[in-house]
This record gives C-alpha cells, structure tokens and sequence, in this order.
C-alpha cells in the first residue's frame, strides 16, 4: 500500500469506489442460474431412466431440453460466474473502478441475460444449429458477439487503468478466457442465414472440416471457458480464503502460458476413428497428453497454497469447496488425458464414460469452485460479518460432494458396460449385443445417476437458502468496515 | 440506495449513458423491424424481445438520470440553505 492517507474508519481516503452494483447482479444471477440449470439436468436424467416423462411433448422432448440444461450450467451458472468474479478481481487487485460506466456494466449483465433466456426460448421452439455447446442460430449468436465485446472493452479497459503496476496472474487467466471464447465462437458460428427474418443459417464449413472446426471450438471452449476462467477464479479466492500467498507465482506462469498454448491443438481427440485424417488425429492425441503437465501444475499451485493453512479447511467450508474443486480439476485432467488416447477412445467414445467424465469436471471443478468464491463473496459483497450458516455450508458440501460420487461413479459402470457390450462379438463373428440390450443393462445406472443430481440440485438449494439468509441478515457498522477490509489486504492476490 | 461515484469518474460515467442510450436505441428498432418481418416463430420472439429490451434499458438509463439530477438538486440546496442560515 502507498503512502496514501487513512481515515479514521481505516480506509484509504484516495480509495477507489467499484462498481460492486453489477458484481452483485451477476452473483444472483450465478446462483438462480445454478439451480434452474441442475434441475432441468435432473428432470432430462429422469427421462433417460424413464422416457414416458417427456409426455409426447415437444418441448419436452430430451433432444429439446438437453441443450437448455448445458446452455444453463455452463454458459448461465458458469458464465454469470465469470462475469461476477472477473468483474470483481479485475477492479480488486487494479485498485480502480470498472472501465465504461455504469451504463456498459450493466449492459453486460442485462445482454448476457438476455442472450441465456432467448437460447433458452429458441431451444424449446425447436431451433437449433445441432453442434454441441453452440445450439443458438445466427441472430443470437451476433448479439453474444455485441456483449462480449463489450465485455472486453471493460475487462481491458478496467486493467489498463489500474492503479497497480502489476497484472495479478488470475487477470491473465480471465483475458485468455474472454479473448480466446470471442474467437472460437465468431468462427464456430460463421453461418449464412436464409433470411434476415429467419431465424434458420448455414455454418460456412462443411463435413469433416465442419467437424474440425466444431470441436476445435468445443474442446477450447472446455480449455477457455471451463478451464481458464475458472483458474482466474481459483487464484484470488483459494489465496484470500486461506490468507496465504500464492505457492509458485513463477508456477503460475509458466503453466498459464503452457495451458493456453497447448489447448488449442487438442480438439480433433473428439474426433478419433471418424473421417478426419488420422494425422491430425494423432496431432489431438498428443497435445492432449502433454495437457496433463500445465494442468497439473495448476492444481499443485492451488493446493500448495493451503501449506501452512490446511486447518482452516476444518472451519471454512467455502474454502473447503475450493480445494475440492482442485481435487476433482486434478482428476479430470487425468482422466481427459487417457481417454484422448485412442486405442481407450475406441471403448470410452458415444458412451456414458464421456458423460461422467465431463461431470466430475463440470460439477466436481467448475461447480465447486464457484460455490467456494460465492461463500466468500457473498458476505464481503453485502458487507456481513459471516455466512449466515456455517452449518448448512457443511450440509451443502457433503450432499454435493456424495451426488457427484453416485453421478460419476454410475457413468463410469454404465460407459464401459456399454463400450464392451458393443464391441462384443460371439463365436461366428457376429455382433452379440443389439443396442436395446445395452441401454437396458445400464437402466440402474441412470437411476443412480439421477439420484446423484438430486443430491447436488439439494445440495443447491441449501446454499441459495443460506446465502438468501445471509444477505437480509442484520449488519452493523462494524460488519460493513470488517467486509471492506475483507478486500483489500494486502497479501496473497494484492 | 444509489451509488457513490467519485467525480472524476463522472465524465465517464455520463458519457457511457449516452453512448449506451443510443446503442440501445439502434438495437430496440432493429429487433422492430426483424419482428415486423418475421417469417419463424423464433425470429418474431427474439425481435419483439429485443425491441422491449432495447426500450426497457433506455427507460432506465432515463430514470437513474433524472434520480441523480433530482439528488444533486436537493443537495445543493441544502447546501444553500446551511450558508443562509
């Protein structure tokens, strides 16, 4: 901290007022998101165990539904995260307020928004492009293009007005993620629409370099998206939670820029025994392999921080939440690995295996971490002394964390049920199982599964119930200058 | 309650809500003009939404002007008031 002047209330009085408004709205955003998003999972997991449910409706149909649920968890639960936290990091360790205005800012959370519940709306109707993780048609992918670059102009804007010499490394993480979606997304979705008051277009690629371009952007949407955005995430929250330094901030680097460089070549792993030339096959393999290492020295810099700290892992469940997140982010990047390897690809590909795979990711690293900066944030940003219940946190982590072993574990019995059912052959060379007898096989599977997503969507509630009760809980002036203070220390991430 | 802002980040703060009033303004006749033109279900929901939306954000941009113009107003003249007295 500079030579600056401190009030009597210890604050700095050239201390820059964020705009926290907008960091706020998106935190909201995040949790309501989060429980709309697990309880349409839960809903299209009972249609797989039992299809009478979607009623012979067409909305309900799970071909309708299954992209309102992964537009929901990732890019409305995940992506209000990404705004709440870049939002909030990037003002933080740049001691300055956001770049743009209020009116930008809440452009961002308005447009985001809107952009999730028009998909949403487009998804039920029946409209979609039919590529995985990017399903909205032209028009709505032009208005993502408008907010994320506005989203840009404030994340770039805020860092270069900063009042810090430093760029703290979970900035770079968030500036990959931003600037490396906005390319993947606006050549995904380059597309010829049939009119302008149509809502149908054409992808400009065809075949197999449709194919390759596609996964070249779902695979790095996994990378930048899930992976990126939520490391930004991981080194200013697992630091501020613990109170420690970060443990290699040469680690950090040198994995950020090995991370970045390394996945963007892995996509073409989706791709194994298909059309696509065996050498770029090979090219996705390797690359993927090599993966392990940057993604592993994230994980060992976050659970490294915890030297000296590992106590508080006892009385503080959002940290304990973080930490977890690492855990799981450790084993999928594992995972991720061997299943890119292609002889294992051959029995884990179009099976469930690839469905517990990208769970243990997505609810074990992406979900968690975020339930760990949210029980950090959400006092600090509504300047209460604590959470409301550390009791309930407790109970949300342990239900949450049992779901996820029913999920993944299930999915992972079922997936290479399925892969060697299907690869079965009998004595006279035919093929010994038909599909029906595999999808029958794993019916026990898909119950435990879903009993596992029920598990995590309570889970869910618990937490939107205890952070609902921490924010209308009373607060003294004493809170509100403890919250303040909660920010602006001078250790780990400032 | 509204928010505090220092005054050097009030240049920035009104040139925001312009620019952002009009963009919005661009985008709320856009989204009229695709829902005029709609031949698909989905178009004349996203256009009418964007017209709404695009009107909606206008709206508020309009209120929280007049809110901090009525603010400052009053307090200056408590302002006047307190050196009359």
């Amino acid at each position: 901290m500079s030579a600056a002047t401190i009030t009597a209330a210890g604050m700095r009085a050239d201390a820059p007022i964020y705009n926290m408004d907008v960091v706020k709205k998106f935190t909201i955003a995040t949790v309501f998101w989060g429980v709309v998003g697990f309880l349409v999972g839960v809903y299209i997991a009972s249609e797989l165990a039992w299809p009478g449910l979607n009623f012979g409706l067409p909305f309900l149909n799970f071909g309708r539904l299954r992209p309102v649920h992964t537009s929901a968890v990732i890019f409305a639960f995940g992506g209000n995260a990404l705004f709440a936290t870049s939002l909030y990091v990037v003002q933080r360790t740049g001691h300055t307020r956001l770049f743009g205005g209020k009116a930008l800012a809440d452009f961002l959370f308005w447009g985001y928004n809107f952009f999730i519940v028009q998909a949403a709306l487009s998804y039920v109707l029946g409209f979609s492009r039919g590529q995985e993780y990017s399903e909205p048609e032209w028009h709505l992918d032009l208005w993502l293009v408008v907010v994320w670059v506005c989203y840009a102009v404030v994340f770039i804007g805020t860092l270069l007005k900063r009042r810090e010499p430093h760029i703290y490394v979970a900035n770079w993480f968030y500036l990959a993620f931003i600037l490396t979606i906005a390319v993947l997304h606006i050549v995904n979705t380059l597309a010829l629409p049939v009119s302008f008051f149509e809502a149908k277009g054409y992808t400009l690629y065809s075949g197999t370099q449709n194919a390759l371009i596609q996964w070249w952007y779902g695979h790095n949407a996994v990378g930048f998206f899930l992976t990126a955005g939520f490391l930004g995430m991981m080194y200013y929250f697992i630091p501020k939670a613990a109170n420690r330094p970060v443990y290699s901030y040469r680690l950090s680097i040198v994995h950020f820029w090995s991370l970045i460089f390394m996945y963007i070549w892995a996509g073409p792993h989706h791709l194994h025994w298909t059309a696509l030339p065996d050498w770029a096959q090979t090219l996705g393999m390797a690359f993927s392999i090599m993966l392990w290492m940057p993604s592993w020295g994230g994980m060992i810099n976050g659970l490294m921080t915890l030297s000296g700290a590992w106590d508080k892992l006892r009385t503080d469940p959002g940290l304990r939440f973080s930490v977890t997140a690492v855990g799981f982010y450790g084993m999928s990047t594992f995972e991720g690995p061997v299943m890119s390897v292609r002889t294992v690809n051959a029995l884990s590909h179009y099976t469930d295996w690839g469905i517990g795979h990208v769970h243990s990711g997505g609810l074990g690293w992406v979900a968690f971490i975020t339930f760990g900066a949210l029980y950090y944030l959400v006092p600090v940003l509504w300047e209460r002394k604590a959470l409301y219940s550390v009791k309930l946190a407790n109970w949300h982590y342990w239900i949450a964390t049992l779901g996820i072993v029913f999920y993944i574990s299930s999915m992972w019995v079922a997936g290479i049920e399925e892969g060697l059912m299907w690869r079965a052959y009998d004595a006279n060379g035919f093929l010994q199982y038909s599909f029906i007898e595999s999808v029958l096989a794993v019916h026990p599977f898909y119950v435990i599964r879903m009993l596992g997503g029920v598990m995590f969507l309570i889970g869910a509630l618990i937490m939107a119930y205890n952070l609902w009760m921490t924010v209308v809980s009373p607060s003294t002036e004493a809170d509100r200058l403890e919250a303040y203070r909660a920010g602006p220390v001078p250790v780990a991430a400032e | 309650m509204r928010e505090k802002i220092r005054p050097e980040d009030m240049v920035q703060e009104s040139g925001s809500d312009l620019f952002m009033g009009i963009f919005m303004a661009v985008f709320a006749v856009v989204g009229l003009i695709l829902a005029s033109g709609a031949r698909d279900a989905e178009m004349l929901v996203f256009g009418a939404s964007l017209a709404v939306f695009g009107l909606v954000f206008d709206a508020g941009i309009l209120k929280r002007h007049v809110d901090t113009a009525q603010a400052i107003a009053a307090q200056q003249r408590s302002l006047q008031g307190q050196h009359q007295s």
